[in-house]
């Protein structure tokens, strides 16, 4: 009889009581923006980190006979007013322009490619090891020359659009690991400044100071030219993630030494402190906590600067080299007044970019005022 | 309730012998540091050779205006910041033999040895919002004394339990978040904390100065109740002189950095014979419309601590000041017997009190 009351009470106290996580995703769930940008990212990450292949109609590097094709309009209605619920692309005939003296791509509206779902194309392995052939979407039993190019080809006649697929994958990447990186170096040197102070504390701020003072791009450059020219691509990926990493954790370590030295003075700090509380007690058990919820919003916030930053490194063609492809060695490629006059259409990427950046700011916005659940209320 | 703890408190008159705390001449300056280098320029002098004592299960109430070094005092009496000079006896019984209490100098102890004497000395702190982690519930909170101290045992939630019960919250409160809590009941939480080790002194930092006129009044019954149920002493850091009458056996008047006056409370209220000590009385709000208050107005502000007055702190602002005060540091004297003061005109005087 005891017990039961006991119990029914525990379950009472369990619906009442709500902790300070479950706070957080009740108001971050009220913030309909930052839940979109949440989505997107996810569905961004998803479709470009993991399963690329699948998403992707054509390999990365599957040439065509098609170079510099203009993307084929998804059509549900034919040359002849003829209505079908399946969406198809007409065939493309190779042409010379004769006034710009170039060899151009136009639609031929007596071939008909319908697309569908889930068609067996190229070869993968997904994440290197689960091996399939069926993509999203593209030609049933596609021939020879059969194609769909949704945002149109490059000079070598790749898919445009399966470029950009596998190009978010490491300029994605890069922004995630990127910031984890300049987490582990910030908010442990912060945390261990602002704790210890003194002479400790001097060091590290002195030379956080020193590293932002130093102009970024020289210093991007000069890291950058140190890296080999031997390395494999990957090698030097991995290479520039560590320099961004390294340039970029100096405001974390600041901001995180700065809120650790606010709590240390927090009276619950003080009160384990009078009861004898290790200083790893006080570290894991009070003070990191505290720290969590805005190291969060700093890292979702400055992501964006990570993928920026590889993006306009590698279109200076200090970053990621071709065969890499991510969405700087693209915009690289589309930087040239002949890909703007010519082929305008790889300027999607920059479309994706937006998309992604406007994203990570929604999130990141959201969950700032979502991790505060106690104010304003 | 009070008149009856009162008699009961005059028939067991303490004695010396059984001071529980003897704080001697303790210092603890705050160095001003300038430039990069970190160059020390200057010290604030935030408790400056001060001394006073604590009875087994007394209170002790220690006032002062803002600034005076009086919550520096309780901080570092318990460690939190480490004394520049002086010494802290505390009779311990952790250290004793035999369970007989052992006196131990607070101030030149190790840190591990500091630790055993933290389960007798806790503290209640001033803001109920911040002195609560939010992050943990208020089960964790109140066991986490017994926790670091490695006595958080299978029954130890029985304890907590009848813990929160003692100071008036409801056993299902365990397991919530000191967010849902209003003021008072996080005070409640916070001084359940406090006790979870058995302490024998608790340091109370100003802890009904953040709640509204009738939580205080329960808080404070709260706390003394508990002291006559576990045989407590208290240090009443407070600048409410009203509360600080209500709660305190002893009183000590501290005066930047430094201790002006102690004695009995009825003794300091209706005798004072430190003229800051009656310049506090006189600024106490009596509950009667018709009384005609003869407030005493001081002049100039509270001395700088980081350079403070020669001879007497007091006398800039002191109207009984004479030539004398401004040479020499006045002596902190037993005037009366249990009367200290720290006064060159202690004897002439007659003030006025409460």
């Amino acid at each position: 009889m005891v017990a039961k009351a006991g119990t029914r009470r525990e379950v009472k106290a369990k619906q009442v009581s709500q902790s300070y996580l479950s706070l957080v995703w009740w108001k971050f769930k009220k913030n309909r923006v930052a839940v979109f940008g949440g989505i997107i990212l996810i569905l961004m990450y998803f479709c470009m980190c993991i399963i690329p292949e699948f998403i992707a109609p054509y390999d990365l590097e599957h040439s065509t006979n098609f170079p510099e094709a203009r993307p084929q309009t998804i059509r549900f209605i034919d040359a002849q007013g003829k209505f079908s619920i399946q969406p198809f692309v007409y065939g493309l005939d190779k042409k010379i322009d004769e006034k710009l003296r170039k060899r151009v791509f136009v639609e031929n509206t007596s071939v008909k490619y319908p697309i569908s779902l889930f068609v067996k194309g190229d070869k993968y392995k997904l994440l290197g090891f689960i091996p399939g052939d069926i993509h999203l979407f593209g030609i049933r039993n596609a021939q020879k020359d059969q194609y769909v190019f949704i945002m149109g080809t490059d000079s070598l006649g790749r898919d445009f659009f399966s470029r950009i697929i596998f190009g978010g994958r490491l300029s994605l990447l890069i922004g995630l690991i990127g910031q984890v990186l300049t987490l582990l170096f910030g908010s442990v040197l912060g945390a261990v400044s602002g704790y210890y102070g003194g002479a400790v504390d001097m060091f590290v701020q002195r030379f956080t100071e020193f590293l932002s003072a130093f102009p970024d791009i020289p210093l991007f450059m000069a890291l950058a030219a140190a890296i080999p020219k031997y390395w494999s691509p990957i090698a030097v990926y991995f290479m520039l993630t560590i320099i961004l990493a390294f340039v970029r954790w100096g405001g974390l370590a600041r901001q995180v030494r700065g809120l650790i030295l606010s709590l240390r003075e927090r009276e619950y700090v003080l009160a384990a402190k009078s009861a004898g509380a290790s200083d790893a007690r006080l570290m894991f058990q009070h003070l990191l906590p505290g720290t969590v919820s805005h190291i969060i919003v700093i890292a979702t916030l400055s992501i964006p600067g990570m993928i920026l930053a590889e993006t306009s490194l590698s279109w200076l063609g200090l970053g990621l080299r071709a065969p890499l492809t991510s969405w700087g060695v693209l915009l690289q490629e589309a930087g040239t007044v002949y890909a703007i006059r010519f082929t305008p259409w790889q300027l999607w990427t920059v479309i994706f970019i937006l998309i992604a950046i406007m994203a990570y700011n929604m999130l990141g916005d959201g969950l700032r005022d979502a991790m505060d659940p106690y104010g304003g209320r | 309730m009070t008149e009856a703890v009162a008699v009961q408190r005059n028939d067991t008159s303490p004695k010396r012998s059984d001071i529980i705390l003897d704080v001697k001449g303790l210092k603890k300056f705050f160095p001003i540091q300038k430039g990069l280098l970190r160059r020390v320029v200057g010290y604030v002098k935030a408790v400056d050779d001060v001394s006073f004592f604590v009875r087994e299960g007394e209170t002790l109430g220690l006032v002062g205006e803002s600034g005076c070094g009086k919550t520096t005092a309780g901080r570092t009496i318990i460690r939190l910041y480490e004394p520049t000079g002086g010494d802290v006896y505390f009779s311990s019984r952790v250290l004793g033999e035999n369970g007989k209490p052992k006196m131990v100098n607070l101030a030149q102890m190790d840190k591990s040895q500091m630790k055993l004497i933290r389960q007798e000395i806790s503290m209640v702190f001033q803001d109920p919002v911040n002195s609560l982690n939010p992050r943990m519930t208020v089960g964790d909170i109140v066991a986490e004394p017994m926790r670091i101290h490695g006595k958080y045992g299978v029954d130890s939630e029985r304890v907590i339990i009848s813990l929160l019960e003692r100071v008036g919250l409801r056993p299902d409160h365990l397991r919530r978040y000191p967010h849902e809590f209003s003021g008072g009941q996080r005070q409640r939480i916070g001084i359940a904390r406090a006790l979870s080790l058995n302490p024998r002194l608790v340091i109370c930092d100003e802890p009904v100065s953040a709640l509204d006129v009738s939580i205080q009044a329960q808080t404070l019954n709260l706390l003394e109740d508990l002291q006559n149920d576990f045989n407590l002493a208290y240090i009443f850091v407070a600048h409410d002189l009203s509360v600080v009458q209500h709660i305190s056996d002893r009183v000590a008047v501290m005066y930047v950095g430094k201790v002006a006056e102690m004695a009995d409370s009825d003794e300091l209220y209706n005798h004072p014979l430190h003229p800051y000590t009656e310049a506090l009385m006189s600024a106490v709000p009596k509950p009667d419309p018709k009384y005609k208050s003869e407030r005493i107005i001081m002049q100039g502000d509270v001395a700088d601590p980081s350079n403070p007055p020669s001879g007497c702190y007091f006398h800039p602002r002191c109207r009984y000041a004479e030539a004398i005060c401004k040479e020499k540091v006045p002596e902190f004297r037993e005037l009366r017997p249990d009367h200290f003061v720290a006064c060159h005109r202690a004897e002439e005087l007659t003030l006025k009190g409460v």
